[in-house]
């Protein structure tokens, strides 16, 4: 609880949840899923029960029968009331986020069944993940694909960042909205994601990329100066591996607009792909490189007539410090009327 | 019973604000820093044994000093209706790569933001450099340092004993009026941002930034580059001094159809750069006379001030068939420059008029990007992407070309140089098929994509990429989950390879050439049971690049894949352990060949005979003159967690391990025997200096680095009670920390200019003809062991 407000509310909860348990266990066995009403009746009478005694429902057997693929279940609305007789306390955590507290402004807007779906037949049940056809969100749930889920949560989202979501990598892959955000409590300072640190919510999935970052020449992304959205759009995009913009320079120059241009005199790698060079996310080689300088130029000046596809001793000028950029030293670009060979 | 049910309780009334807050204040102490840099080697050999450690490297992206610190500050407050809260914090206080933020919402109507961010980049606390005003736009060399240096330049090449005097006065005199400075830059950003949601309907946004980038970086300058003359390089601190402006705005309409839901978004995307400076100048610290072929000035423009808007329209709509939605994205990019040229005109070469003053440089670019996403049936879903996006240089090609222009401040060519912009656009199709199986778990799919580049002045004007994709994707339990996709993928280009044969001969570009493609990745989860989770993973990248000619040059292969595995271990409640592998490899194999220039030594074989083109014939070069190298990276990393709970609620720690391994290898293929050179000439007998180490050839040695981190965090939690007799309402934990931080490296490029001073052109430095000067900044080595102790306050 964050604050007195929130603490008179977080016991106002502790009531219900006090009474609500009582109900439950006076139960013991579910209801027909057709006594919904009778139950509706039966929970507002246990609320005047007044047991001061919390106990957990999770202590009760469930029914033997419930099976998580519950496609058939027939349930109804029971309201928030009745959830709150098992969870209150996540209840409580929801109305911190920025979904609960807009939920408080605008009542009846984020009910609990709003995105769990009807919770009769799950209360019938006696609870318990799955049961009951209640929608998990969890994503090891089999009862329902990834599609479906995520459909709850497009209803309200698909729009801003997630109008491209439809046909982007993640969603073709099958990825749940809550394989990356936690909805029911505060982790992350922004967007609720399920870590602190937005890249420990993409590093599960992309370890290698983890391990690139751990290397000698990184951007300042572990010190926590820049995150994977800095670059990339998780949610889609009109660009290749989720870029934020059309091409991978347009992202680069977002930081480096230095090597915009244009330029009197361009280099063609450079113009179309900084990664033609570059290793984004690590590399053992300074600046990024993706092998060391000399051989990296090789790789295209291999059999010219001049200097550059010597082989090149290793204490040679044209190896050590830069290699070939001791001398080029525009080489991504010179707007110098001299600068042809980009030395100036 | 109904009689007996009473009132039932009234919801909850929110009334009033909450406050809450978090912060983290203490002190470090080092058991051991990283010294600022490493010390001069008075012998003056270039290449020093290890070096010392430096906290450069250390401290690369934000100070770490000594002391006491504010870690994080977090403040803010609500009103318990929902409807406002206000967030104000801050990261590193104090320090420069401190960062604060300012948030201010009405929860689902209006939000506004403000921020700042310091972000350095130190890249050495050991440069040397003999110039008296770094950070000037004017790099100066006291005369008397030009007028000692040039007085034994002329006499250092000599192989003789006046020779060796002469270089080690240069020594002594470079060693004696170095100067040690910090180089670093620092990025200082302003943000503010507004965002309103007046309706359900509408939403809008406005973002404004503004960056200052300061300081200076490493660079170079060459001098004294015409034939006959040696090449000299200077290491020089480049001064920054620019700005990036970035304005953004937005508007969203969502609503509703006879199809469907619509959205329709309006976007402006602003990047106004400038740099602040034009163009630096030095010294040349070899020469003090000015006069041409004593070059006394080098000179270099910089980066030129440019613009770039973007333009943006997407749409989407649900469309009735198929369960259908289709998005499509138009975007239209300007980017501008139109900074004064250099005037190039230097040490007494006197350049020709320029045809135009300024470029007027002018890129646009359009991107159309179409998605239809349909299911064609409850478990099949299909996606079909097109997209083209083009890239147009409307700069306008000067009428008279550039002639006689001054390329390094010691060489004018006659020209004429007429510059050739590029231009290019590149088109994708790609058809995705997916079908949940009736097993429900398992969803597998298959793709095709077709992609096509057209270029203007490139080698070949079009390639077409074909690439076929499978995947699948899988929750057998509630346990398991995985994906798996396989690529491959075929790029022919399409029309005549029009290489210029003078310069490239029988080469291939990487981004050219006829390319195989094969891609992989396979993700594995799986929780064996309540206590042990394995998440193993794998991945390949496989690019091969057909000979397309006899003997072609240039990349073969560019392949590289990795496998890791992480583990998640739970053996007690109070316990979770955590360690994770992963392997990588990346090889890139390549040849080259070295033909020797017109009217070279009779008998040398590399002197190819009709030399140059038409008559030609670049297949036939012999292997004597070709060479190779096969380049491997290989890395590994090594990560562990734990994170015990000792006493619940009371004590626990947590420890954090990260081991990175890298190593660039270069397996080197020479000319056919060590006793010929990549020109066909034989070594043996041949004079030193007579035969240059560069054309010999040598295998370059590994590059490695090992980066390991250690922490060990432990946290006590106060009592309730205890706090609250201080006074205080909330948490208050104190947190101890120890942290152990080493990085190792061995980088021959830049191990081997250490030394500030020695350089060569051929076998030997110290009977070269090249004397320059190296600003030795660059020293990743170090180790530190820091003891931090603070206390967090929540509330």
């Amino acid at each position: 609880a964050r604050a007195e407000g929130t603490l008179t509310q977080a016991s106002a909860q502790n009531e219900v949840i006090s009474v609500l348990s009582s109900f439950a266990q006076e139960i013991k066995k579910p209801a027909a899923p057709s006594d919904d009403q009778a139950l509706v009746a039966l929970q507002e009478f246990a609320q005047r029960l007044g047991a001061t005694e919390p106990a957990s429902i999770k202590a009760l057997p469930k029914v033997a029968a419930a099976t998580k693929a519950q496609t058939d279940v027939v349930a109804n609305i029971v309201g928030d009331k009745v959830c709150l007789g098992c969870h209150a306390s996540q209840t409580a955590e929801f109305k911190t986020t920025l979904m609960g507290r807009i939920g408080i402004t605008k009542p009846g807007k984020f009910t609990c069944e709003s995105c769990h779906g009807p919770g009769s037949a799950h209360a019938h049940a006696g609870g318990g993940r799955g049961v009951g056809g209640i929608i998990s969100f969890r994503p090891n749930d089999t009862s329902r694909t990834a599609e479906e889920n995520n459909a709850i949560c497009l209803a309200c989202h698909l729009r801003g960042a997630r109008t491209l979501w439809p046909g982007s990598v993640h969603e073709q892959r099958s990825l749940m909205c809550t394989n990356c955000h936690t909805i029911m409590k505060n982790v992350s300072p922004k967007n609720q994601l399920r870590t602190v640190e937005q890249p420990d919510t993409c590093y599960p999935c992309h370890q290698n990329i983890r391990a690139k970052f751990a290397r000698y020449e990184h951007m300042p992304l572990p010190e926590s100066k820049m995150v994977c959205s800095d670059c990339h759009s998780p949610h889609g995009s009109y660009a290749e591996k989720l870029l934020k913009k059309a091409t991978v320079n347009q992202v680069c120059w977002q930081c480096h607009a230095e090597k915009r241009g244009p330029f009197l005199w361009e280099h063609p790698p450079v113009v179309e792909n900084c990664l033609n060079c570059h290793e984004p996310h690590g590399s053992i080689n300074e600046n990024l490189l993706k092998v060391a300088r000399g051989r990296l130029c090789e790789r295209c000046h291999n059999a010219a007539t001049r200097h550059p596809a010597n082989p090149r001793n290793p204490v040679s000028i044209f190896a050590i410090n830069g290699g070939c950029t001791n001398c080029h030293t525009q080489i991504h670009g010179s707007n110098s009327p001299g600068g042809i060979r980009f030395l100036r | 019973w109904a009689a007996d049910i009473g009132p039932i309780t009234p919801p909850p009334i929110y009334q009033g604000w909450y406050f809450t807050g978090d912060v983290d204040v203490g002190g470090r102490v080092f058991i051991q820093r990283p010294p600022t840099g490493f010390g001069y080697n008075s012998q003056g050999n270039f290449l020093l044994p290890f070096q010392t450690g430096s906290r450069a490297k250390f401290q690369e992206y934000g100070d770490i000093l000594p002391g006491v610190f504010l870690d994080q500050f977090y403040v803010g407050a609500g009103s318990n209706d929902g409807r406002y809260n206000a967030n104000v914090w801050g990261f590193d206080v104090g320090y420069n790569a401190q960062s604060y933020g300012l948030d201010l919402a009405q929860n689902g109507f209006q939000y506004f933001n403000l921020g700042w961010d310091q972000t350095p980049h130190l890249y050495s606390t050991s440069a040397k450099s003999l110039f008296a005003n770094v950070g000037s736009t004017n790099l100066i060399v006291p005369d008397s340092i030009q007028n000692a240096l040039q007085a034994q330049y002329g006499n250092a090449t000599a192989n003789t004993a006046a020779g060796l005097a002469a270089r080690n006065a240069i020594n002594r005199i470079v060693e004696t009026n170095a100067t040690n400075f910090d180089m670093s830059t620092i990025r200082d950003t302003f943000s503010v941002g507004y965002r309103i949601t007046p309706t359900e309907e509408w939403d809008f946004n406005i973002f404004y930034s503004h960056q200052d980038k300061n300081g200076s970086k490493p660079g170079t300058l060459n001098y004294t580059f015409p034939a006959g003359f040696p090449s000299n390089v200077i290491g020089l601190p480049v001064p920054l001094n620019e700005t990036i402006q970035t304005p953004e705005a937005s508007g969203e309409y969502v609503g509703s159809s006879a199809w469907g839901r619509y959205t329709v978004q309006l976007a402006y995307d602003g990047s106004l750069y400038n740099n602040n400076i034009s163009q630096l100048a030095a010294d040349n610290p070899f020469s003090n006379t000015g006069a041409q072929l004593n070059f006394g000035t080098l000179r270099v423009p910089l980066a030129p001030s440019n613009q770039a808007h973007t333009f943006t329209a997407q749409g989407a709509t649900d469309v009735p068939l198929f369960k259908s939605r289709f998005t499509t994205t138009n975007q239209w990019t300007r980017m501008t420059q139109n900074a004064a040229f250099l005037n190039t005109s230097n040490n007494g070469l006197v350049a020709d008029p320029l045809p135009v003053a300024s470029l007027n440089g002018q890129v646009n670019t359009f991107l159309t990007n179409n998605v239809l996403t349909s299911k064609l049936d409850y478990n099949v879903s299909n996606s079909l992407r097109v997209r083209y996006y083009e890239r147009n240089n409307n700069t306008p090609v000067p009428v008279t070309p550039y002639t006689n222009q001054v390329f390094a401040d010691s060489e004018i060519s006659a020209g004429p140089f007429t510059p050739e912009y590029l231009s290019y656009n590149r088109t994708n199709i790609d058809e995705d098929l997916r079908w949940t199986t009736p097993l429900n778990w398992l969803t597998v799919g298959a793709g095709y994509g077709f992609e096509r580049w057209n270029r203007t002045n490139r080698f070949t004007g079009i390639t077409n990429q074909n690439t076929g994709l499978i995947f699948a994707d899988a929750r057998p339990t509630d346990t398991m989950n995985w994906h798996a996709s396989y690529s491959y993928g075929a790029r022919r280009y399409q029309g005549d390879y029009q290489i210029d044969i003078d310069a490239w001969l029988n080469s291939r570009m990487f981004d050219l050439a006829n390319l195989n493609q094969q891609k992989a990745k396979v993700w594995f989860d799986w929780d064996i049971n309540e206590y042990v989770t394995i998440s193993p993973s794998a991945g390949l990248l496989w690019n091969e690049y057909p000979e397309t000619t006899p003997l072609q040059t240039g990349v073969s292969k560019e392949n590289s894949w990795n496998a890791g595995i992480q583990i998640a271990f739970r053996p007690l409640s109070n316990l979770k352990l955590m360690v994770g592998y992963n392997y990588e490899q990346q090889i890139m194999d390549m040849t080259a060949v070295v033909p020797d220039a017109v009217g070279a030594a009779p008998g040398n074989i590399c002197n190819f005979p009709g030399f140059p083109p038409p008559d030609f014939n670049p297949y036939t070069v012999p292997s004597p003159c070709r060479w190779g190298d096969n380049m491997a990276d290989t890395y590994h990393a090594l990560l562990a967690s734990a994170d015990w709970k000792a006493i619940p609620g009371k004590l626990d720690f947590r420890v954090n391990y990260i081991a990175s391994w890298g190593l660039e290898t270069h397996d080197f293929t020479p000319c056919p025997s060590n006793n010929v050179n990549c020109n066909g000439v034989s070594v043996l007998g041949v004079p030193s200096g007579s035969v240059t180490a560069a054309q010999v050839g040598l295998p370059w040695p590994d590059n490695t680095n090992l980066f390991q981190r250690l922490d060990v965090t432990g946290r006590y939690y106060f009592d309730k009670d205890f706090v609250e007799r201080l006074g205080w309402k909330g948490k208050v934990f104190f947190k101890l920390r120890y942290t152990y931080e080493r990085n190792q490296g061995s980088y021959w490029q830049s191990d081997t200019v250490n030394a500030y001073f020695g350089t060569l052109t051929g076998n030997n430095e110290l009977t070269g003809t090249s004397r320059s000067l190296w600003l030795a900044y660059n020293n990743p080595n170090y180790t530190a062991q820091i003891i931090a102790a603070s206390l967090n306050f929540k509330w």
